[in-house]
């Protein structure tokens, strides 16, 4: 009796901690919360929020204030010296690989910054102009609103974390958001072509049929 | 003739209720904030302690002896653990997913998922308690086996990997997490094989009379 009981006992242990176990890592694809975010973004897009913003001009208006336009967003901080710096020439370049795109207002660059306190317009300009000569199509934001820069953080699945040297360490990486407000995708900063991609399959509405990386 | 009397033994608590206090304090959200705001006091001081409180509450069971209605649930309970092998399977289960780095992520960034880890982790090792007096030498072995191997995977892992794989902790304090994974499995190893290699060969020395005595 105690030996078939236990071999039912001990095989449902077995399925069931499969089963929480595919469950937990999104069918044993995703095992850092780094990729599971990614494998979310591309298998059910979720709206972003309309984060009001202190633009790098002065200006003031929210994230999603002009519609139609594909987003490709990023999180920053000036005086990162490490991620942001590659974030920078990434956007530098993808301002130029965009160049056509940018100007009939297909798709928009934004880097948001995280550290309101210290990053306003002004060093949001000097971190622009470190990395690129040309400022069309590159728009730096500041939340106005610390609630809303915390549920911005975490509907895009960007975590923050002090570095213990007065800075922060974070999951650098380029958003695309499409024209109706979804993070359809999120890429590595150095998969130029892949970004380059998917913007513009985006802006023809096709971000349904992005191939899945 | 002095008498020596026995010095009163006042026991102030019972051992699951030391064990149950234990598990409060670590709930404690100053503790949990301490222990989880870094990699190596999470899963090397954390884990292990919710898992050794979980096994001293059963240990307590099992010594509690014939009692009635808990000793019928014990009973029960250990019908379905011939061997002990459904309760070392579940509790392997519980500690290897605690140990992926999406979950240590979310165990500090999600109250929620802190929760379930505060109860899972202790029935793995309430589970293990259970279940490793009747396990067999063999079966004991493989479970020191797969222990071993677990820790310098998960070690291994860690150390050479070359990005963040938990964004809640730095990338120094994932290259410490993954040495000091490989210490406590190198040092599972020699206690393991310690007294079966050495222990037996020290007792015939010390028993044989006229024996050479090397120290």
């Amino acid at each position: 009796m105690s030996a078939r009981r236990t071999a039912i006992a001990a095989t449902l242990a077995c399925v069931a901690g499969l089963a929480v176990a595919h469950a937990v890592t999104d069918g044993f694809q995703a095992y850092t919360l780094e990729s599971a975010r990614r494998l979310n973004a591309l298998r059910s897009p979720l709206p972003v929020p309309d984060l009001a913003l202190e633009w790098a001009d002065g200006s003031r208006t929210r994230l999603l204030d002009a519609p139609g336009r594909v987003l490709l967003v990023d999180f920053v901080y000036t005086n990162c010296a490490t991620y942001c710096a590659a974030l920078g020439s990434t956007y530098a370049r993808l301002q130029q690989r965009l160049v056509s795109e940018i100007a009939v207002g297909a798709v928009r660059l934004v880097s948001v910054t995280f550290d309101p306190a210290r990053d306003g317009p002004a060093e949001l300009r000097a971190y622009r102009a470190r990395h690129s000569t040309d400022p069309s199509g590159w728009d730096l934001g500041r939340p106005l609103h610390a609630s809303e820069l915390r549920g911005g953080l975490a509907a895009f699945g960007v975590v923050v974390i002090p570095d213990g040297m007065g800075g922060y360490a974070h999951n650098a990486a380029v958003h695309v958001v499409a024209p109706e407000g979804r993070l359809v995708a999120i890429l590595d900063p150095s998969d130029i072509d892949g970004i380059v991609m998917l913007a513009r399959n985006a802006i023809g509405g096709k971000a349904g049929h992005v191939a899945a990386r | 003739m002095l008498r020596h009397a026995e010095p009163a033994r006042v026991k102030l608590l019972p051992a699951w209720a030391w064990a149950a206090c234990a598990w409060m304090v670590l709930a404690a959200p100053p503790v949990r904030a301490t222990l989880e705001g870094s990699m190596v006091f999470h899963m090397l001081v954390q884990l292990p302690l919710l898992a050794v409180i979980g096994y001293a509450m059963g240990a307590a069971w099992i010594r509690a002896g014939a009692e009635g209605a808990s000793a019928h649930a014990l009973t029960g309970v250990q019908s379905c653990n011939a061997g002990g092998v459904t309760g070392i399977l579940a509790a392997s289960f519980v500690m290897v997913l605690w140990m992926l780095p999406r979950l240590l992520d979310l165990a500090r960034l999600d109250a929620a998922v802190d929760a379930v880890k505060f109860v899972s982790v202790p029935a793995a090792g309430f589970a293990v308690a259970l279940s490793w007096p009747r396990l067999p030498v063999i079966a004991r072995a493989v479970v020191h086996l797969e222990v071993i191997a677990t820790l310098m995977r998960f070690g291994w892992g860690y150390l050479a990997a070359e990005e963040r794989l938990c964004l809640a902790y730095l990338a120094g304090d994932q290259q410490r997490t993954g040495e000091l994974l490989i210490w406590l499995g190198t040092a599972y190893a020699i206690l393991v094989v310690w007294r079966p290699m050495f222990g037996g060969a020290m007792r015939a020395r010390d028993t044989s009379p006229g024996a050479l005595n090397t120290p």
